[in-house]
C-alpha cells in the first residue's frame, strides 16, 4: 500500500497524459530498434534465407562467420581504417583548433562556417566527387602528380593508395565539426591555468603537454569513440570509390553484410551472427577506452 | 586562450594557414560546380583547367531528363519526407524530453534506461532484422516505410531532456497550480523556449534525412518514390566517366542541405558544441 503514496495526488493524476506523450517515442524506438535487435538474437542461431524456411543451427552461424575469410578480412580493413582515420583527425582537428583560437573572433567564426559546410554532405556525394579526383585517366590527383614530375598512380588498382584516397574524403567530411568542437573546447579551459604557467616560466611546449591536452581529455575520448565506432561501420565511401577492391582490399565489415543482403540466395543467419558481433566488438572498444582514461584519472588521483 | 592578440610572424602564418585550409574545403565543391559545365572532352583533359570554356548546361538538361533515374522527382520525394520527418521528430522526442525531464511516471526509470540503451545499437547490427521487421508489417515500398524508422531517437531525446533540465522550475508552477494541464505547459511554455536547440535538431534530422543511403536503397524499388541518394549513385553506374554528367546530378543534390545551412549556419555551429560537450 505504501507505494500508492510514492506520488502526489497531483502527480498521479498526471500519469495518463504522460505515458500517452511518452507513447510515440517509445513505440518507435520499440519497433524499429529494440525488436529488431531481439530479431537479430533469435536470427542469429537459424540458417535462413528469403526463400528458405528457417533451420536451428545453433552456434554454427558464429563459427562460419568467424572463420569466413571476407568478412576477417573486412574487420582487419576496417580497423586499418581504425588506425590511420581515428588519430590522424584527432590529431588534425586539435591542431587546427589551436591555429584558430590564435585568431581574431570575427575571422576564426567565418573558417569555422566555411569548413563545416562539407560536413553537410552526404557520404554518397564526398565519394563521387573523390572518384573524380582520383580517375587514374585525366582526374586531378593524378594530374598534380605528373605535373610535378611523378608518373600516374592506379589509385583503384592498389590497395594501398585505394585506402589513403578513401581517407581523404573521410577527413574532408569530418574537418569542420570536429575542430569546431576542439575550438569550443580550447576556449573552456580557464585561462588561469596558462597565467600561472607562464609565471612560473613555462614554456609554450609545457603549456601544451601540461595543461591544454588534459584538460581537452574528456573531447578527445568523446571524438575517439565517436570515430572508432563511425569508422568501423564506414560504407558509402569505400562502396562508391573502389566498391570494396582492388581484390576486397577495402571491403569493409557493412559493404560485407550489404552485398550479402543484396545477394538473397546467401544465408542470411551468419551475416547476422556477423553484425551481432560487430556491435559486441564497438560496445568492448567503447568501454576499453573508457577503462584507459578512467585509470589515468585515478594515477593522477 | 590568452588575451593579448598582438602581431606577430606565428600570427601571420595562422591566418595565412587558416586561410588555406578554408579553401582547400571548398576546393572539392568548386572542382564539382565547374566540372558540371564541361563537355565530355573537356572534364578529363590534359592539361587541366579549373574553369569551363563555355558555361553549358546540356549535362544538367540531360540529368534532369533522365528518366531511367528520375532525379527531380526523387528530389521532391526526398524534400517531402525529409521535412515530415523534421516536424514528427521534433514532436515526438520533444514531448518524451519533457515527461523524462517534468513528470513522474511509474517504471520511468525503466523507461529512460530504455531510450538511452538505443543509442548504443549500431545502424550495422540491427539493418537486415529492421528490413525483416518492415516487410512483415507490409511497408516496403511506401512513404512510411521512409518516414517512420528514423523519427525516435534516443540521442534526441537525451539533448531535449538536459534542455529542458536546465529551465528553472518556476516557469510551469504558476501554470501548474492554476490547473494547466501537462501537455498545454510542454506546449505553450516549455516549446517556445525551445527554438535554438529544435533547429539544431531538426537541421541534423533534415540533413541525415535527405542524405541517407542504405535504408532507402534496400527498402525501396518504385521509382516513384526513390529518394536522392540512391539515384546519385545510380547516375554513377548510369554514366561511367562522363563526370559531367554525374556533377551537374551531385550540384543539384546538395542545394537543398547547403541552402538549409546558409539560413541557419549560427544554429548549427552552435549545435555541434551544444551536442558535443553535454
Amino acid at each position: 500500500m505504501s507505494r500508492m503514496y510514492k506520488y502526489t495526488a497531483m502527480q498521479r493524476k498526471d500519469m495518463p497524459i504522460g505515458y500517452a506523450m511518452l507513447l510515440p517515442a517509445l513505440l518507435g524506438l520499440s519497433v524499429f530498434v529494440v525488436v529488431p535487435l531481439v530479431m537479430a538474437v533469435q536470427k542469429s542461431f537459424y540458417d535462413w534465407n528469403f526463400y528458405k524456411d528457417s533451420v536451428y543451427v545453433g552456434l554454427q552461424n558464429f563459427r562460419l562467420i568467424l572463420t569466413n575469410k571476407v568478412f576477417q578480412r573486412a574487420i582487419v580493413t576496417a580497423f586499418k581504417f581504425v588506425l590511420i582515420l581515428v588519430p590522424l583527425q584527432v590529431i588534425v582537428q586539435f591542431a587546427f583548433a589551436n591555429v584558430l583560437v590564435g585568431l581574431s573572433n570575427r575571422f576564426s567564426n567565418i573558417i569555422k562556417v566555411v569548413i563545416y559546410i562539407p560536413g553537410i554532405i552526404a557520404g554518397i556525394i564526398a565519394g563521387i566527387i573523390f572518384t573524380f579526383i582520383f580517375e587514374y585517366k585525366g582526374g586531378l590527383a593524378n594530374q598534380l602528380i605528373t605535373a610535378l614530375g611523378g608518373s600516374r598512380i592506379a589509385f583503384r588498382n592498389n590497395a594501398f593508395w585505394a585506402i589513403i584516397s578513401i581517407c581523404f574524403p573521410v577527413v574532408w567530411l569530418g574537418l569542420g565539426g570536429g575542430t569546431i568542437l576542439n575550438f569550443a573546447g580550447l576556449v573552456n579551459v580557464p585561462g588561469e591555468f596558462y597565467e600561472a604557467a607562464s609565471i612560473d616560466g613555462a614554456s609554450s611546449f609545457q603549456k601544451l603537454i601540461y595543461i591544454t591536452i588534459p584538460q581537452m581529455k574528456n573531447i578527445f575520448v568523446l571524438q575517439t569513440i565517436g570515430m572508432t565506432t563511425g569508422t568501423l561501420q564506414i560504407l558509402e565511401v569505400p562502396m562508391i570509390m573502389t566498391g570494396g577492391g582492388p581484390r576486397e582490399q577495402t571491403l569493409t565489415p557493412m559493404l560485407y553484410m550489404y552485398n550479402n543482403f543484396r545477394d538473397q540466395g546467401r544465408s542470411m543467419g551468419y551475416t547476422v551472427a556477423g553484425a551481432l558481433l560487430m556491435m559486441v566488438l564497438i560496445a568492448a572498444i567503447n568501454s576499453l577506452v573508457f577503462a584507459i582514461i578512467r585509470s589515468e584519472k585515478s594515477i593522477e588521483g | 586562450m590568452v588575451s593579448g592578440k598582438k602581431f606577430s610572424i606565428g600570427r601571420v602564418i595562422g591566418y595565412a594557414v587558416s586561410t588555406l585550409i578554408a579553401l582547400l574545403s571548398l576546393f572539392p565543391f568548386m572542382w564539382m560546380f565547374f566540372a558540371s559545365f564541361k563537355t565530355k572532352n573537356e572534364v578529363l583533359a590534359t592539361p587541366l583547367k579549373l574553369l569551363p570554356k563555355t558555361w553549358n548546361t546540356v549535362n544538367f538538361q540531360t540529368v534532369l531528363q533522365n528518366a531511367d533515374n528520375p532525379l527531380f522527382n526523387s528530389m521532391f520525394v526526398t524534400f517531402l519526407v525529409a521535412i515530415s520527418a523534421v516536424f514528427l521528430s521534433l514532436l515526438i522526442n520533444t514531448m518524451a524530453a519533457y515527461v523524462f525531464a517534468r513528470m513522474e511516471l511509474y517504471f520511468k526509470k525503466f523507461f529512460w534506461f530504455y531510450c538511452i540503451l538505443t543509442m548504443y545499437i549500431p545502424g550495422v547490427t540491427i539493418l537486415i532484422t529492421s528490413f525483416l521487421v518492415v516487410h512483415s508489417l507490409g511497408m516496403l515500398d511506401t512513404f512510411a516505410v521512409l518516414l517512420l524508422p528514423g523519427l525516435a531517437g534516443g540521442y534526441s531525446i537525451f539533448f531535449f531532456r538536459q534542455f529542458f533540465l536546465n529551465l528553472p522550475v518556476s516557469l510551469e508552477e504558476a501554470a501548474l497550480i492554476d490547473g494547466c494541464g501537462r501537455f498545454r505547459i510542454y506546449w505553450n511554455i516549455f516549446l517556445p523556449l525551445s527554438s535554438t536547440p529544435m533547429v539544431v535538431s531538426g537541421a541534423g534530422t533534415f540533413i541525415g534525412y535527405w542524405n541517407s543511403f542504405l535504408w532507402p536503397s534496400i527498402t525501396i524499388t518504385d521509382k516513384k518514390l526513390q529518394q536522392v541518394m540512391p539515384i546519385i549513385r545510380s547516375f554513377q553506374t548510369f554514366y561511367g566517366a562522363e563526370y559531367g554528367r554525374i556533377m551537374a546530378a551531385t550540384c543539384l543534390a546538395v542545394i537543398p542541405p547547403i541552402v538549409l545551412f546558409a539560413f541557419f549556419q549560427k544554429y548549427i555551429v552552435k549545435g555541434i558544441v551544444l551536442s558535443g560537450l553535454k
